[in-house]
């Protein structure tokens, strides 16, 4: 009778024990790696951001009254949840700066960054990022009216926004960041 | 088992290293290069991508040697055993090799119209990290193997010896 050593038992129960946890592993990865494509799914616009128009009052002559709202819409069609859910926008403004001989200068004048915490399997997030001149907006660095070169070509102001979206996946494995950088969403015509 | 036997098993697993350490990532990486998304391009960065490549491949050769090597030495053999903790060593260093080259955390960028326009990060370290504690334990494993076949020594080799008679296996 062949008769199985001690050491190859317990050597037998740790493998069974790897296998069954790499096998897991690599089913979470897959599932993930799977269910983010079904989000990502081009014809299903799970992630929308901005959803619908993207409100924004850039009038620099009334500081006060500047506002941005961004609204976004974000479904989890996925079997794992949505966590770490963060965005942030920032808004730059390009100008003739006076006080330079009326050289293009460029200004960061908006810099918000929000969390929306988790979106469940299943589950959708509608909302929106909202700033205002107390929330987000940098008024320091917005330029006086009277330094501007209200003469600048082509345009005498340029808005230029970045856009950063930003979340976990399949139990925090995976964390993608999506990023638009320098994207025109406004020019002033002379 | 006969030497044509043990060379036959070392050529096999030695072909499915090449295939699962060298072959599906060189595709996956190839594929995930050029890719379309809701009309926009999106481009993995060709300096990211080469680097990649270079280490996966590396890697992949080694493995895939020591591979054939550890499947084509007998059982319970210390041969064996050297060899399946230097593939293992080899593993950690694969897997690890994801990490430093860039693969953790892949670099897309978004082209509109030949313009960039931003780009998407997607990180799987988290993901490597748990497959290395994995690997840890592994190593422990064939650690432990490597000094049970050592100490064991002397009734390994009776089994071995015992199993045949006549050249026919009675077990």
């Amino acid at each position: 009778m062949n008769i199985i050593r001690p050491s190859r038992v317990f050597r037998l129960v740790v493998r069974l024990f790897l296998l069954v946890f790499t096998l897991s592993l690599s089913a979470v990865g897959f599932l993930g790696g799977f269910s983010a494509v079904t989000i990502l799914d081009p014809n299903s616009y799970n992630v929308n951001i901005p959803d619908g128009t993207i409100v924004a009052n850039l009038n620099i002559t009334n500081p006060s009254s500047m506002q941005i709202i961004l609204p976004f819409n974000i479904t989890n069609a996925g079997v794992y949840d949505l966590t770490d859910i963060e965005i942030s926008f920032q808004v730059s403004m390009t100008y003739g700066n006076q006080l330079i001989g009326n050289a293009s200068t460029t200004v960061k004048i908006f810099d918000k960054f929000q969390s929306f915490g988790t979106v469940a399997h299943g589950g959708f997030l509608k909302s929106s990022l909202n700033g205002n001149a107390t929330d987000g907006f940098i008024l320091a660095n917005i330029p006086s009216v009277s330094n501007i070169d209200w003469e600048r070509t082509p345009y005498i102001l340029e808005f230029h926004a970045n856009l950063t979206f930003s979340a976990s996946y399949s139990l925090n494995l995976y964390t993608f960041t999506t990023t638009i950088i320098n994207y025109s969403i406004y020019n002033l015509l002379p | 088992m006969g030497r044509f036997y043990n060379t036959t098993k070392g050529v096999i697993f030695m072909s499915i290293y090449i295939v699962t350490t060298m072959v599906i990532p060189y595709f996956t990486f190839t594929f995930i290069k050029d890719m379309q998304l809701l009309g926009v391009d999106i481009v993995l960065e060709q300096q990211n991508y080469e680097r990649i490549i270079y280490w996966v491949s590396t890697f992949g050769l080694l493995i895939s040697s020591c591979a054939f090597f550890n499947y084509s030495s007998p059982k319970q053999s210390i041969r064996k055993g050297t060899f399946a903790l230097i593939q293992l060593i080899l593993n950690c260093l694969y897997i690890w090799s994801y990490k430093f080259s860039g693969a953790t955390e892949v670099r897309f960028e978004i082209v509109v119209e030949v313009v960039n326009i931003g780009f998407i990060t997607v990180n799987v370290q988290s993901m490597v990290m748990l497959y290395m504690g994995t690997y840890f334990l592994t190593i422990l494993l064939k650690g432990y193997d490597f000094f049970d076949y050592i100490i064991n020594r002397k009734k390994i080799r009776e089994k071995r010896y015992k199993t045949t008679i006549g050249g026919k296996e009675i077990s």
